[in-house]
């Protein structure tokens, strides 16, 4: 079958991979740089499955940049371009689907379009009352960046947003191509799979958002919250995973589904979608009002990036804490090996770990690192097991 | 070992049955009806494996309404005393507690003495120091209500808040009470006493949680059943407590969260835990609009088996009431020739939980159970 991917984000670039293992594959970006990274067998994102099969040559998959070439042809289309939160709008940004849309409704109208970027809740039925573009459906991914293709070839799921002969053959597709076997598959209505991805991803908030309001009683009322952590999710109920103190929730992901599906509720009567919200907000300022508790003189910020193993540094919760040092007039330096200029967020970067250790008084960092023990008590994390 | 438990409730009676296997237990509670039914074998206490527990095991147990008897030569005291609420300040009511604790002390000098029952936090350290009662500890239990004697027997961990030797005496005898292996945890004491609160919390959570997105998809007219399984296909969010209901309830839940409002909450800067209450007020809000909307000139109020402390139906019910719609409410059997009739003179009935008998009369049932569990 021919398949056309658009997007090379990770949600774009697992996907034309996992597709390419069985299917002829062309993927389509604007950037050149990431188009020409793909045709040379490199991976344009940080992720050790992708990297390993671009490299292995064994695909058959194509990059360009050029829509025509891309989309004509191509019986499937999946679009996985990026949809930011806009903070003003309080909704993703869809444009990018739509442009995607125009260009496939011109060249090859025939095409069946596969809407994997995160949209708004009712988005691809609104879509298509107002295009009149009856060749879209919705099937959310549930992929963690820095694993995106292993996800992908192991999914926990296969969720397809039409209950049709189509859908299921898209979610056969999938299926078909993941290593992993008896993946579960559901098909919903359009408007309840594009709840599923809001939901779910927004109940991982609230549980990285329970564990550090835990972490926050017991630091200001001097309990163990190791203790307390471990006891609790001994509970087969609670369950031992996603419960490590943090900066708060970040990345690419929970943020904004978070805030997209606060904003979808509207008048719908709710409090804990605010709070989830909200209370990765109160989490940053109790943590800085915890660091300016130990009056520092130079603050270090260890790393930016939200995750070990990630290069995205977007919406990570350690940029937030910076910047309500910033208004304390707290004087700070960055260590982050994977940032090329000589300034982040208006502070200096350091790449020489020792120097910049020997520099500050303490040193605030979302994930205790091997590197860091040197530094002892200098160093404030809330991490307690040592893993993202 | 002769062991005196305090409470004749669920917390008290499956530390009792278990323990009662290797032990001479005595159980004293104040309440003579449950007295003699204990003593008659007739354990007033529902869980699946109780039946073929009682048929496997012969047990040393009895129960007294004398606390001194109970105490007498006891080598271990555990604290199951029920902790009501005070309807004026939201908190505890320690006052059988305590007693219980005084009584125990003053009775069995040096004897441990362990409190079950979800105290406050930091109340076992004031009583101790109030008592001077060096061997006071407390050990928090994880059970299911409805099925807390197999919770009792396989355990997910036996946990004790007392770091150190002392604590592991107290864990042995827990453990040996338990029929599976099972791990051992000594904490601090205010740790786990907070901890069985913010398990609550937890769970209260994620009821709340989904009772939200219950919510959305009902005023917005999606299948809340297709989302719910599409999230919890995650094994990270996993099944159970996601079925939706119309609010979290029960003794529990509602008091944890409460107490670690009151307690922790506001001065920390939390916003999840501070919310839960409103959460299910929020809840009732949506539920009362949805029912309105359904323009019933007369309701009925399933409630098979009456009502219940923090009972949300109840809650749902009282808020229709005020705006003045006749309410008949039945609580016995269903498929009943009296639950027929209670059906058929009413335009809409209102039910917690789903069954086959109610899902016969689905276009005139309010219902958010999608589950049957």
């Amino acid at each position: 079958m021919k398949i056309t991917v658009a997007g090379l984000g990770y949600v774009g670039l697992s996907n034309a991979i996992l597709l390419s293992r069985q299917h002829e594959v062309t993927a389509i970006d604007i950037t050149a740089a990431r188009v020409a990274d793909v045709n040379a067998g490199r991976s344009p994102i940080v992720d050790a499955e992708c990297s390993d099969y671009l490299a292995s040559g064994a695909l058959n998959l194509r990059a360009t940049v050029d829509p025509h070439t891309a989309y004509a042809g191509a019986e499937i289309v999946i679009i996985a371009t990026p949809t930011n939160y806009d903070a003003e709008t309080h909704a993703f940004d869809t444009s990018s689907i739509e442009s995607v849309i125009a260009a496939v409704t011109a060249i090859n109208p025939d095409a069946l379009m596969v809407i994997k970027s995160t949209v708004p809740v009712g988005y691809v039925a609104s879509l298509k009352a107002r295009t009149g573009c009856a060749n879209i459906l919705f099937s959310p991914e549930f992929l963690r960046e820095g694993r995106a293709l292993y996800d992908n070839l192991h999914p926990s799921r296969i969720v397809v947003g039409e209950v049709s002969a189509r859908g299921e053959r898209i979610a056969e597709m999938f299926r078909a191509a993941a290593i992993k076997t008896d993946v579960p598959v559901l098909l919903t209505h359009s408007t309840e799979a594009e709840a599923i991805k809001l939901f779910a991803n927004t109940y991982l908030a609230l549980r990285v958002t329970f564990f550090n309001e835990l972490d926050t009683i017991a630091m200001a009322d001097g309990l163990d919250a190791r203790e307390m952590i471990e006891t609790l999710c001994a509970d087969p109920r609670v369950g031992d995973h996603y419960n490590n103190p943090s900066f708060g929730y970040g990345g690419y992901c929970l943020p904004k589904d978070s805030k997209q599906l606060l904003a979808n509720f509207g008048s719908v009567p709710q409090q804990m979608m605010r709070a989830i919200v909200e209370g990765n907000d109160a989490r940053k300022a109790a943590l800085a009002r915890a660091i300016l508790a130990r009056q520092p003189r130079r603050v270090g910020v260890h790393r930016l990036v939200m995750k070990q193993g990630s290069d995205n540094f977007r919406q990570s919760a350690v940029q937030d804490i910076i910047a309500l040092l910033d208004d304390a007039g707290v004087e700070m330096v960055v260590y982050e090996p994977a940032w090329t200029e000589d300034t982040a967020l208006g502070h200096r970067v350091e790449r020489d770990l020792r120097s910049f250790g020997d520099a500050c008084d303490v040193i605030i960092a979302n994930r205790m690192t091997p590197d860091l023990v040197p530094f002892g008590p200098k160093v404030f994390t809330r991490d307690l097991f040592g893993q993202n | 070992m002769r062991i005196a438990i305090f409470g004749l409730g669920s917390i008290a009676l499956s530390d009792a049955l278990a323990l009662a296997r290797t032990h001479s237990v005595v159980m004293t509670g104040p309440l003579a009806d449950r007295v003699a039914a204990i003593n008659a074998g007739a354990y007033p206490f529902e869980d699946p494996g109780l039946a073929d527990y009682l048929k496997r095991w012969p047990l040393d147990l009895r129960a007294t309404v004398n606390p001194a008897e109970a105490l007498r030569d006891a080598e271990m005291v555990l604290i199951a005393s029920p902790l009501p609420h005070c309807p004026q300040t939201g908190g505890f009511l320690t006052a059988e507690l305590d007693a219980a604790i005084a009584a125990a002390v003053a009775q069995c000098p040096g004897v441990p003495v362990v409190i079950r029952s979800a105290v406050p936090v930091g109340h076992t350290c004031r009583i101790r120091a109030r008592l001077n009662a060096e061997a006071l500890f407390y050990a928090p239990e994880f059970r299911r209500e409805s099925h807390a004697l197999t919770d009792t027997l396989h355990p997910a961990q036996i946990v004790v808040g007392a770091r150190g030797e002392a604590g592991r005496a107290i864990a042995t005898v827990l453990r040996d009470a338990a029929l599976s292996d099972v791990p051992v945890r000594c904490i601090g004491e205010a740790e786990a006493e907070a901890v069985k609160h913010f398990s609550q919390a937890y769970l209260a959570a994620r009821v709340a949680y989904f009772n939200e997105l219950d919510s959305y998809a009902m005023m917005h007219d999606l299948d809340a059943r297709q989302v719910i399984d599409g999230v919890c296909l995650d094994p990270r969010i996993g099944g159970g407590a996601n079925n939706p209901c119309f609010g979290f309830g029960g003794q529990r839940l509602p008091r944890s969260t409460e107490h670690l409002t009151d307690t922790f909450g506001k001065a920390s800067g939390a916003r999840v835990l501070p919310r839960l209450a409103e959460a299910n007020a929020a809840r009732m809000d949506v539920l009362v609009a949805k029912v309105a909307a359904r323009g019933a000139a007369r309701i009925g109020v399933y409630r098979p088996g009456g009502p219940a402390e923090f009972d949300t139906l109840a809650e749902l019910t009282k808020r229709i009431a005020s705006t003045g719609t006749r309410i008949e409410t039945f609580d016995g059997p269903e498929g009943s020739p009296a639950f027929e009739r209670f059906t058929a003179d009413c335009d809409l009935v209102l039910s917690q939980r789903m069954s086959p008998a109610l899902a016969a009369i689905s276009d005139k049932l309010f219902c958010r159970d999608h589950y049957m569990t």
